[in-house]
């Protein structure tokens, strides 16, 4: 017990901050003195740095009443917006993943899940159709999965495949890419491949799948202690009410980024970046990262693009954004080890890439 | 050590495991050395399984009571959030200020995480009473200073929207924002617009006719009669903006309006530039209603469309101040 009162830890940090603020006062004079002795020895020097310093201020002056001012509100507009459009999502997948806590067995989602990786690559990245919602609900959803035991394969293709394979994805994106169907069956067809690939290889590093929760879910795995139904739905309910603050940071620090990412990072200048048929995908792929919007209308969002961008670009926003994005990346991080997040992030921007590049080659740049 | 360092020490423990980086047993002794001493000379430890405080009482460790003050005053702020969301949600609708941040056909998503947010915040609630009981981590274990950070996180969006009005994108966000209208709508709506009927044009319809039509000159004398907000063409936003792509910058303003597909995050902006003799000095973000014909003027060796104004009057802000694709 004696080691209750060594802080071995605490204690080095506390005498490094010491150290640092010991340093601090004795190099902000040095600083001080050295800015006098300047001033002195070059008075004509010293004025030009002081007009040069004005003029920053008042440009920084400017600059703050003309555009960061604005620039916050309009950073403040987009996130609520986003957050408004997601919060249903996020509020459904919380509920989802709680019922599927307390009300499915583990043994039984073994049973319904292919245990071959493949299968339950096919089988999760396939799992949309059954739950359409976008990101915000999909992962945790996906994160419960694997905590309940599910193959991660299955787990991670359907946190990949689910926001894009799911009826109203389809349906939305049927409606607008209607006048060329091709490009609604390459969406499903090419989501459905990256979901599969990266589900499957990046499941080998996953290798704690009952990743926040030491304790599984085997306490109060349905059907092991006899308990009511109203006394599960009530454990329903305190699951998902905690669960939303546990994903939902993640949300709110997504939509945050997006909305600020926007305003930083113009879409003109972006676009403006290049056409060619590696570029332009590149290009759609990093703004489909900002944008971060809602798999169910990212198909008019491309089609906006459609008479600026080549089809392999747009197939690459399509395909990628309901994957990657600012608020799932952090959603991921969350659920997964780092080096997961990393893999299934980059095989599904390197996939994305090469299938949108090989389309526009193909297709010559025409839809 | 204190109780927070042993907590911190213990995620990152949790971290290092989940990576590989640590056996389970190695974690387990690591969590084993955890240890601190309350004010009353107790030792507690964490539980290496849950995380979960637990004290020693001379033969065996003894789970943290579940419900201390501490952890009602963190559930009854949770459901604060959650209840408080539900209230702005229902606020902005009622106000008309959802309108600011989705598009009118997506409002029902607000609304749709109206009740949802009730249910979970009455969930929260509930728990006052009777506590989860302890050793039962469906969610990550957290300490009590991760809880009120994430507690704040969800936070951040109820504080903004009860502090800062509801305001809808207006000029400073037409800055760099693409501008392409055809692909917004797609062949159909396109197809629909008539043009025999530009009077009945909005700026979205103007620019789908504009940048779907193969000879812009059939719209030339053509009556527009549309409404949006200024955006001078000497400011910077019209300067730096993407509206250029459409229509010429005139020596007067453009009215601008903004299509949402579902929420703000996925605006475009859409504009004509606006010339006139008598053109009134307007301030951005003023709406106005713009009637007059449109006019070819070439720019730069490109002919570019520009509404020669004959009336210019101030309106209200539409309830919707969004177009719809």
């Amino acid at each position: 017990m004696e080691r209750v009162a060594v802080t071995g830890q605490p204690r080095a940090r506390r005498w490094a901050r010491q150290q640092g603020w010991r340093w601090a006062l004795p190099a902000l004079l040095l600083l001080l003195l050295l800015a006098q002795l300047f001033v002195l020895a070059n008075p004509l020097a010293a004025r030009r740095l002081q007009l040069q310093l004005d003029t920053w201020w008042i440009n920084l002056r400017w600059t703050w009443a003309a555009d960061i001012v604005p620039a916050l509100q309009t950073t403040a507009t987009l996130f609520l917006g986003l957050f408004i459009e997601v919060l249903p999502f996020l509020l459904l997948g919380v509920l989802v993943s709680a019922a599927l806590q307390e009300l499915l067995a583990p043994a039984r989602l073994r049973a319904w899940t292919p245990r071959q990786g493949p299968l339950a690559a096919l089988f999760g990245a396939c799992l949309g159709l059954l739950f359409p919602v976008c990101e915000c609900g999909v992962i945790p959803v996906g994160r419960r999965l694997l905590r309940l035991g599910a193959p991660p394969a299955a787990a991670l293709a359907f946190m990949l495949g689910g926001p894009a394979i799911n009826p109203v994805v389809i349906a939305s994106t049927w409606v607008a890419f209607g006048f060329s169907p091709w490009i609604v069956g390459a969406r499903i067809g090419a989501t459905l491949l990256i979901a599969w690939t990266a589900g499957l290889l990046a499941a080998r590093l996953v290798r704690h799948p009952a990743v926040a929760s030491p304790a599984s879910a085997d306490c109060c795995a349905p059907g092991a202690p006899a308990e009511s139904l109203p006394s599960r739905l009530n454990r329903v309910l305190e699951t998902a009410s905690a669960e939303v603050f546990e994903m939902g940071r993640y949300v709110v620090l997504g939509c945050l980024l997006a909305a600020a990412a926007q305003v930083l990072i113009p879409q003109a200048s972006l676009l403006q970046l290049g056409q060619g048929p590696v570029v332009s995908t590149l290009v759609m792929l990093a703004l489909a990262l900002l944008i971060s919007a809602c798999s169910s209308v990212d198909a008019f969002i491309a089609l906006s693009f459609a008479g600026s961008f080549a089809p392999g670009a747009l197939l690459a926003f399509l395909v990628f954004g309901p994957m990657i994005d600012l608020k799932s990346l952090l959603m991921l991080d969350a659920t997964l080890e780092r080096r997961a997040v990393a893999a299934l992030a980059g095989l599904a921007a390197l996939l994305s890439l090469l299938i949108g590049v090989g389309l526009n080659l193909l297709s010559g740049g025409t839809l | 050590m204190d109780r927070r360092t042993a907590e911190r020490r213990y995620r990152q423990l949790l971290q290092e495991r989940e990576a590989g980086q640590l056996e389970p047993s190695a974690f387990d002794a690591a969590v084993a050395d955890l240890l601190w001493r309350d004010r009353r000379g107790r030792i507690w430890s964490l539980d290496p399984a849950t995380g979960r405080p637990r004290w020693h009482d001379g033969q065996r460790w003894v789970a943290a009571a579940a419900s201390p003050w501490a952890m009602r005053r963190a559930r009854l702020a949770e459901a604060g959030v959650l209840l408080g969301l539900a209230g702005l949600l229902l606020g902005l609708w009622q106000s008309g200020g959802l309108l600011l941040y989705l598009n009118a056909g997506s409002a029902w998503l607000g609304l749709g995480s109206v009740p949802l947010l009730i249910l979970l915040g009455l969930g929260r609630l509930r728990g006052l009473r009777a506590p989860a009981p302890v050793g039962h981590p469906h969610v990550a274990p957290a300490g009590e200073s991760a809880r009120w950070y994430r507690t704040a996180l969800l936070a951040a969006p109820l504080a903004l929207g009860l502090l800062l009005p509801a305001r809808p994108l207006d000029a400073s966000a037409t800055v760099g924002r693409t501008f392409n209208a055809v692909g917004l709508v797609g062949r159909a709506r396109a197809d629909q617009l008539k043009a025999d009927d530009t009077a009945r044009f909005d700026l979205f319809d103007w620019a789908v006719a504009l940048t779907r039509a193969p000879d812009q000159t059939r719209f030339a004398g053509a009556p527009v009669a549309v409404e949006g907000f200024v955006v001078n063409d000497a400011s910077p936003q019209r300067q730096r903006g993407s509206l250029s792509e459409l229509s010429a910058p005139s020596s007067g303003f453009s009215v601008v309006r903004f299509v949402v597909t579902h929420c703000t995050a996925d605006a475009a902006a859409v504009g004509l530039s606006v010339t006139g003799a008598d053109l009134p000095a307007l301030t951005n973000d003023t709406w106005i209603r713009v009637e007059g014909h449109l006019e070819l003027q070439t720019l730069e060796g490109l002919r570019k469309p520009v509404i020669v104004a004959d009336r210019v009057q101030p309106i209200p802000m539409p309830a919707s101040p969004y177009l719809t694709p």
